[in-house]
């Protein structure tokens, strides 16, 4: 045991980046505004919200929400959710960057469910086709992370009666007056479907729920299958939304919503000492993944490779983080012997970050146990700072930062790091971006309950 | 007939299992033999609203038996206690408990002990939130979100975001077992439970693991599944039993249960001298979703069952059994049907087919592993159960559905099928190991 035995030496690349964030729709303009310290966050306009004890959100701007739904009429009139249609818009943005699809003429929807055909991709030597089968791409698939069950009460509020209780059996007879946007009409494998279906991506295909390790977990199940030769390419990341009723109350009812009433771009502090609590955000963050002889005989662009994935648990309390970050370090251990690199060669970690208390300094513990000397040369930095804590998503934006910082060296500042904090006391990037060669980078994700993933991305040589 | 692909075997050193039919995997088995099933009316809740209101429901789990921290019980819903039961029992049958007094030699360490589950929705109880909700409601009756923010929701109790994450769960069993290894959940129908197993297999297989705890647990039977399985039309809202490749069949019946197995390769088994029950020897996913009915492509089922022979290095005639996804809807079985015909073309007509859900009914992210741990007994003791609800079987099938009783037959290789209604599938093949 000890060494971790990869079967075979397949290598994993990164292809296609897409993103539908606060900051914009597309990776261009979150990467621009991100280095200039340019903020997603705001002041909530979530529709009769105004009580709301969270104020600062990283919301989709109304004009990009317009657009994203002008770009899938046909999904946008079927799916209640937002999330559904952030996770649509983010996979066809990185497989249009991917040069999968094609970009010239928009596309009908009903042209698009014809994936074989307009997919314009060739997969030599990597179709499985079965006697039996006749799907065309059986080595491509989908996962996604999948959020929260819950997101409004319409639905108890519609059929309590005067006298306050539940009226189970009018529910019964009216289950299908739920709310439109009630999530309980919707599977958290609906987006990873809707994706292969339209795509015509018919490999595996799954959703990951493990809270806000879900994206990070996501990628790194995708890069197991295609390193494995299970798969050879993969649509992974995730997208979700809790900018609703349930969702605005709910990280206030657990102590870690970021209720602070300053001026909203300011109030996400990560590792600062005055840090208050998370902010929420909201979008999707997906990427291409690919073996790498399919992407060169393709002609591909290659962002960089994914070398590592490693995922712990604390076993500590399933109410919070363990304050030592145990789990945190041996996460990214694993990742680093599974990326077969030494510690030494990570020059950037994209932090979990989250701005509250306990996970900041257990981060910073974490990361001083598993790097030692070197903790002090390499630059960490938290992309919630910028656009919020997109909570079972946030592993895919800031796995997409973190390809783009190794592919183009160059770090997006930290914002709003202005007291520093003795328990904090890393090189954080504060308000400016920062040119250095990065090597290795690693993205971290910690989920509520004590679960943690880390991925480990390097430069494609 | 050993694959390339398999190194060093990767063997089932412990199952537990929690259905309808029994706390645990014998009481369950012992039922199934003797025919019964667990339909039963819904009265958990006031069902009579809805369409179908029986459910294969469980009980009898010894709650209080279960070293739950009374710090979380409050945020431990049923099918917590489904994970935590099934988890519990595959442990201890294979000794791969921490305590080094135990586990004798063989000690594992708890960051190698590797956890993967497919779990279901997690559903609210209307309950826990009447009170805020009540409080938000103005005077002619509607939300007055105001209210809502300023002050009703502070009812919720502030623990209670946590019960709504389904990883909440699966991280109290790793508490209570004190799990620190590879991991992850996902969700929330059959395949998903499947995929699970899977990442369990290769967790060990690629040595990131030394043994792994994998399977699923289904959701509560509650008024939301129940109206999000309406939604989905998949319900028998006629008779309310599930009747697997039956000409008579109308539908599902939703089931709760949890199975979970411990896996490990077969040299880790030995050096720790623990019994093995089966090998996991092949594994596929596909996806392909029929346009018209919430279920897979036959091209889907079949795709994920031949590359899943392909992985074991298996034809289809050595396979003795396959398990099923058989959920009794007309036209998910019609589909899987005719995707066994089709990969199985030539030796259909000897090939037996179980399902569980006519008698367990359909436990969605629970009922792969459940069928694992059944196919283990069924490997041992070479009794297939009859299928409940089969008789009198579709006019079009033409392999054997057992329906009037349980059939003997020496079997030595087992294909499971699990799909989604989204148009997810994943097969994998057991195998005795002698």
């Amino acid at each position: 045991m000890g060494t971790v035995f990869v079967m075979n030496k397949r290598r994993v690349v990164i292809t296609g980046l897409g993103m539908a964030t606060s900051l914009g729709l597309e990776v261009g303009e979150n990467w621009r505004k991100a280095l200039a310290g340019v903020s997603g966050i705001g002041r909530l306009t979530y529709a009769q919200a105004g009580k709301s004890a969270v104020q600062a959100v990283g919301q989709v701007k109304e004009a990009d929400r317009k657009r994203i739904q002008d770009a899938f009429p046909e999904e946008a009139a079927n799916e209640g959710e937002s999330r559904t249609l952030f996770a649509l818009w983010a996979a066809n943005e990185a497989l249009k960057d991917a040069g999968l699809v094609n970009t010239e003429s928009r596309v009908k929807s009903q042209e698009l469910r014809v994936g074989t055909e307009y997919l314009n991709f060739k997969l030599p030597n990597s179709e499985l086709r079965t006697p039996n089968s006749k799907l065309s791409f059986s080595r491509c698939g989908v996962v996604l992370a999948a959020g929260l069950g819950i997101d409004r009460i319409e639905d108890i509020q519609r059929w309590t009666g005067r006298d306050g209780k539940f009226d189970y059996q009018r529910f019964g007879m009216e289950y299908r007056e739920v709310h439109r946007e009630s999530l309980v009409r919707n599977n958290s494998n609906r987006p990873s479907a809707l994706i292969a279906e339209k795509f015509g991506l018919n490999g595996l295909n799954g959703a990951i729920t493990t809270a806000c390790a879900s994206a990070s977990q996501a990628i790194g199940t995708a890069f197991r299958a295609i390193r494995r030769g299970d798969a050879d390419m993969m649509v992974a990341g995730g997208a979700d939304s809790m900018i609703n009723p349930v969702g605005l109350v709910f990280f206030v009812l657990l102590g870690a919503a970021n209720t602070s009433t300053d001026n909203p771009e300011e109030v996400c502090r990560p590792f600062d000492r005055k840090r208050g609590g998370l902010v929420m955000g909201e979008g999707a963050g997906i990427v291409v993944l690919e073996e790498e002889s399919h992407a060169l005989k393709r002609g591909a662009n290659i962002y960089a490779e994914v070398a590592g994935y490693g995922t712990t648990m604390d076993a500590y309390q399933v109410t919070a983080p363990d304050p030592k970050g145990e789990g945190a370090e041996k996460s990214m251990r694993s990742a680093l012997l599974d990326a077969n690199i030494p510690p030494e060669e990570i020059d950037y970690i994209n932090a979990h970050g989250t701005g509250t208390k306990l996970n900041d300094a257990a981060e910073t513990l974490a990361i001083k146990s598993v790097f030692k000397e070197h903790a002090r040369k390499l630059c960490v930095n938290s992309s919630k700072s910028v656009i919020g804590h997109l909570i079972a998503a946030s592993g895919g934006p800031e796995f997409v930062f973190t390809a783009l910082s190794v592919n183009r060296d160059e770090i997006h500042p930290t914002l709003n790091l202005k007291t520093p904090d003795p328990k904090c006391d890393l090189d954080y990037v504060p308000d400016v971006k920062r040119a250095r060669t990065v090597r290795a980078a690693i993205s971290n994700s910690f989920g509520f309950g004590g679960q943690n993933a880390s991925l480990v991305v390097k430069k494609y040589r | 007939m050993q694959s390339e692909f398999m190194k060093d075997k990767v063997v089932i050193t412990g199952y537990g299992l929690v259905s309808s039919l029994g706390p645990n995997a014998s009481d369950t088995w012992d039922a199934l033999l003797s025919g019964r099933h667990g339909v039963r009316p819904i009265e958990n809740f006031d069902a009579r609203g809805f369409a179908c209101k029986a459910a294969a429901q469980t009980e009898g789990i010894d709650i209080a038996g279960l070293g739950i921290h009374p710090r979380d019980a409050r945020i431990m819903d049923k099918h917590s206690h489904m994970l935590l039961k099934a988890a519990q029992d595959a442990f201890k049958e294979a000794g791969a408990d921490l305590n080094p007094a135990l586990a004798g030699d063989g000690v594992l360490s708890a960051d190698k002990i590797g956890f993967f589950a497919g779990m279901g929705m997690v559903d609210y109880n209307i309950g826990d939130l009447m009170s805020a909700t009540v409080e938000s409601l103005n005077a002619e009756g509607n939300l007055d979100y105001d209210a809502f923010y300023s002050g009703a929701y502070q009812d919720i109790y502030p623990l209670w975001p946590l019960s709504m994450l389904n990883n909440i769960s699966f991280c109290q069993v790793a508490i209570n077992l004190g799990i620190k290894g590879e991991n992850t959940v996902f969700s929330p129908h059959a395949d998903s439970g499947a995929c699970a197993i899977i990442e369990g297999f290769n967790a060990v297989r690629e040595g990131r693991a030394q043994a792994a705890l994998a399977g699923g647990v289904s959701e509560k039977v509650s008024p939301l599944s129940l109206q999000r399985a309406s939604w989905f039309e998949i319900l028998n809202n006629e008779d309310m039993l599930c009747r697997p490749f039956g000409s008579e069949r109308a539908g599902t019946v939703l089931g709760e249960g949890c199975g979970m197995i411990v896996l490990e390769s077969l040299s880790s088994a030995k050096r720790r001298q623990v019994p093995y029950f089966a090998a996991v020897t092949g594994y596929a996913c596909a996806y392909g979703k029929r346009a018209d009915f919430n279920c897979p492509t036959s091209g889907a089922v079949s795709q994920a069952m031949e590359q899943a022979l392909g992985k074991a290095g298996l034809k289809p005639s050595d396979i003795d059994l396959v398990i099923a996804h058989g959920d009794g809807t007309h036209a998910g079985d019609k589909n899987e049907m005719e995707a066994i015909h089709n990969s199985f073309s030539d030796c259909a007509e000897r090939l037996i087919v179980y399902s569980s859900k006519g008698a367990l009914g359909h436990m969605l992210a629970g009922s792969p592993a459940v069928d694992v741990i059944l196919g283990i007994y069924m490997l041992r003791d070479g009794i297939i159960p009859a299928v409940c609800g089969a008789l009198p079987p579709d006019k079009d099938v033409r392999f054997n559905v057992a329906g009037t009783g349980p059939v003997k037959k020496d079997l030595k290789r087992v294909l499971i099928n699990a799909t989604s209604y989204e148009g997810q599938c994943a097969s994998m093949v057991i195998e005795k190991v002698d």
